[in-house]
């Protein structure tokens, strides 16, 4: 039983509601004319809200200074600072404090489009453990809504953090290598463009594996944004496939990288599954996807790379599974929670580093399961904007480790209604395609292949690391209670057991073998 | 774990009474992806944007979604198959092909017409009725560009200069003018020379790739078994050309040799070119592309009436249309 009780037909304070609804007739007013045409009527998305009384905290005690202050130190200044780009600072009390209702209206949509900061994993259902995790807890939701609901006080001036330096010029890894690519212009008023960049060199003078690297567009759209209603108007690279290259390589010698998407976090590389970033070699793409940000609009991308130690050698490989259906996609009008579903039958055992939904302008969320055996697992669920586009790394020791033979699915969950401002026009029909305005399904998260040996490994590993008991479980690793020990070792599974456990199984057809004994 | 109420916004009670009565007016839409019927669901038209041309006029381009799997559906032009504002005829087509089919049509953009304006294709199969609505939105702006990686032809978007540079193919259809007539049963002859500029290139681009013809059984058993990816509209390129029904009842025509899908039929072996393991004619073997580029065709109509048959050249990124009016006497 938790502490934190539901807070049953808690309603919108009243001057919150007021910010909201200035917020969301904002946006109306802004909606291009024909959208006014629309039969479906916009929602606002639904708030996560919480008393700060089930936390133990009196409302009325909660102050900027020694509350809220480091709640945004650590998941908002970052970019909410003097020239870190986001549309106002927040380190300061006299900069935030007119923003304390929308603040509160933000943080509380938490896991959908519009939230901030923007990380959608949604907190009840799936796995929890994730890297570089900006994400508010419910006491932090509660502190920042009594806060706002409280009129926004700002407390003993005394007690506020001192703001930390970002350090390696707002990169969120700490780079060791940057380079940048050359200039791109789009035209305000030009279709959709794919195509090459020129290459980019890399001054690197002996081979490295790569930890992360982070890219980010640089351009000279307003802070205020264009104008433009629909989406991703901040930016104009909405996609980059790219690959390093030693001239003179073969593509299939050349190392791929995770695909850049407009408004990208960082790609943290599994410590056990480092990129090879080659001396010599040179970025190179024949296929950037440009969109206009609805003005004339000059760009450069920025590649920052994270190294591993020079002795640093992988483990494990990459296991290619392409998991998403581009082909059948069909979306009606003025209709949410449209479903799309996407399967693939894993070839080997997998352990899944990252999990990395990528729709278009209609994705609202999207979950990723494991079917193994009769059992239907959720993994993770995450809510989408096509503005934030974003990768989800699982923390160390709790990503997903699947036999082979599971089959992952992806669920899609699309709003093609005016409660989406990415929509250009809810009244028509939406299918595949790879405008901004046509849609993709897909999961370009990363997943490393485990031999028979190292899958028993790694379950090994996560059992002692955890300190499973025998009534835990752990989502995402089905088999991690079959207590296989490793290879070569005496497990703590008696023998007479195992036996039993797999001549039930047979008894029953149910049993997999690979789950009662790591046979096939 | 718990969490916090989710509280709709906004929330006032006359508001969120009147969204309420709105929403209880308004369909059940079933808001959900669709299972593989083959008959009975709807027909989505779809809007896919304006593109301009040289001589600085605009035009409007079409397609549609028939989501059976094999119900064709043969609407004709009236309070089932209209444009808005009128006329109601605009050119569409009256013969639907099963699944998605893009940039089936196209309608010049009228004079005058403005940001605001709006031009409507509304159809109604299978008791539902959709609308495409068609305005000047930059979002929907389309180039050649555009119409290639929108049909698959640049996979996830990779393309080139001479890609971009690519020309739709060119159809002369020889003999007598573009109206035909035949008597039903008998065969009715169709030629038409298709020429190209070669790209985009059938063979390294896009690697579709076709099995030896001394390939054995074992070899092409494991070709069939290995999954392909498809996480991206894809369609393997290289030219080909295409007669199906426009107008008319398509399912009372046969044509010879059967003809390459025009439609996404994704289904592996499908003859489309959006099918897993599809091969464009020239890389078949023996290869199955005109030397002369001159694609020979027989038609044999089942009924009486009047048809419009379209000649699609397609060289997998861009195509070229002819139509072709049939008609048809008893026999």
């Amino acid at each position: 039983m938790s502490k934190h009780r539901i807070i049953q037909g808690k309603q919108v304070p009243r001057h919150s509601l007021v910010a909201c609804i200035v917020f969301i007739t904002g946006a109306l007013l802004a909606a291009p004319p024909l959208l006014a045409q629309s039969t479906t009527p916009p929602t606002g998305p639904e708030l996560h809200l919480f008393a700060a009384e089930d936390f133990g905290i009196d409302p009325a005690d909660v102050t900027f200074t020694r509350d809220i202050a480091p709640i945004l130190q650590r998941s908002c200044v970052r970019c909410h600072r003097e020239g870190g780009g986001g549309p106002m600072a927040l380190t300061t009390y006299e900069q935030t404090r007119p923003w304390a209702p929308v603040i509160k209206y933000k943080t509380a949509i938490r896991d959908r489009m519009g939230t901030m900061p923007p990380w959608y994993v949604e907190k009840d259902i799936g796995i929890q453990h994730y890297k570089q995790d900006p994400s508010l807890s419910d006491e932090e939701l509660a502190k920042i809504q009594a806060w706002a609901d409280n009129g926004a006080p700002q407390g003993d001036p005394s007690l506020m953090p001192e703001l930390q330096e970002v350090a390696d010029e707002g990169w969120t890894i700490q780079p060791d290598l940057v380079v940048r690519s050359e200039d791109i212009f789009m035209e305000g008023g030009a279709p959709d463009w794919w195509g090459e960049i020129d290459s980019i060199p890399i001054p690197l003078e002996q081979d490295r594996y790569v930890r992360s690297v982070e890219i980010r567009e640089v351009n000279d759209v307003p802070a205020a944004g264009t104008g433009r209603q629909t989406v991703g108007g901040r930016w104009i690279v909405h996609h980059l496939i790219y690959r390093t290259q030693v001239p003179g390589e073969t593509r299939e010698e050349a190392t791929g990288w995770p695909v850049h998407e407009v408004g990208r976090n960082p790609d943290l590389f599994s410590p056990e599954s480092g990129r090879l970033l080659k001396a010599g070699s040179e970025i190179r793409s024949e296929s950037a996807h440009l969109h206009s940000s609805g003005i004339d609009t000059t760009a450069h991308l920025e590649f920052a790379f994270e190294f591993f130690p020079p002795d640093y050698e992988p483990k494990y490989e990459e296991a290619r599974v392409s998991l998403g259906d581009g082909l059948n996609i069909s979306i009606e009008p003025n209709a949410d929670n449209q479903e799309l579903h996407g399967y693939r039958v894993l070839q080997d055992h997998v352990k899944i580093i990252a999990y990395e939904p990528h729709l278009h302008a209609p994705g609202d969320r999207m979950c990723l399961e494991a079917i193994w055996d009769r059992q239907i697992e959720t993994l993770s669920c995450v809510g989408y904007d096509h503005n934030w586009v974003r990768t989800y790394t699982f923390a160390e020791n709790h990503e997903p480790l699947l036999p082979k033979g599971t089959i992952v699915h992806i669920t899609g969950f699309m709003d093609n209604t005016r409660s989406n401002p990415n929509i250009p026009d809810p009244r028509n029909w939406q299918g595949s395609g790879n405008r901004s305005v046509t849609n993709m399904f897909i999961d370009l998260g990363i997943m490393l292949k485990l031999s028979d040996e190292e899958f028993v490994e790694e379950m090994a590993k996560r059992r002692e690391v955890l300190d499973l008991d025998v009534n835990d479980h752990v989502i995402g690793c089905p088999l991690c209670m079959a207590k296989i020990p490793r290879f070569g070792e005496s497990g703590d599974m008696p023998a007479e057991e195992t036996t039993a456990a797999v001549n039930e199984g047979e008894r029953s057809g149910t049993v997999n073998a690979v789950a009662a004994g790591g046979r096939e | 774990m718990s969490k916090g109420v989710r509280v709709p916004v906004p929330g006032t009670g006359l508001l969120a009474t009147a969204l309420l009565l709105i929403m209880m007016v308004m369909p059940n839409w079933a808001g959900a992806q669709r299972l593989a019927y083959t008959k009975g669901e709807p027909l989505f038209p779809a809007y896919e944007g304006w593109t301009d041309h040289a001589d600085g006029s605009r035009s409007f381009l079409f397609g549609y979604m028939n989501e059976n799997w094999e119900q064709t559906l043969n609407i004709p032009v009236g309070e089932n198959n209209y444009f808005s504002p009128a006329p109601q005829d605009q050119g569409q087509p009256t013969y639907f092909l099963p699944r998605r089919n893009r940039f089936v049509f196209e309608v010049p953009v009228p004079e005058g017409f403005g940001e605001e304006d709006e031009f409507t294709w509304t159809v109604q199969a299978n008791g539902h009725s959709y609308s495409a609505h068609a305005t000047l939105r930059q979002d929907y702006y389309v180039d050649n560009v555009v119409i290639m990686s929108e049909t698959g032809a640049l996979g996830a978007g990779t393309s080139s200069p001479e890609i971009r540079a690519n020309e739709p193919p060119a159809i002369a259809l020889e003999g007598r003018e573009q109206l035909r007539s035949t008597r039903v049963g008998q065969a009715l002859t169709l030629v038409a020379k298709v020429t190209d500029d070669g790209q985009p290139p059938a063979e390294g681009f896009r690697n579709a790739t076709a099995p030896e013809p001394d390939a054995t059984s074992e070899e092409l058993l494991q070709r069939a078994l290995t999954q392909t990816s498809g996480s991206t509209v894809a369609k393997a390129v290289g030219l080909h050309f295409t007669w199906t029904v426009y107008r008319g009842p398509g399912d009372a025509v046969a044509f010879d040799p059967p003809q390459i899908k025009p439609w996404e039929d994704t289904r592996q072996f499908a003859n489309s070119p959006w099918a897993p393991y599809w091969v464009p004619p020239e890389l078949r073997k023996p290869s199955e592309l005109p030397e002369d580029g001159r694609w020979h065709t027989e038609v044999v109509f089942q009924q009486p009436g009047t048809y419009v048959l379209r000649g699609r050249a397609d060289d997998g990124g861009l195509f070229a249309d002819q139509y072709v009016t049939v008609q048809v006497a008893a026999d």
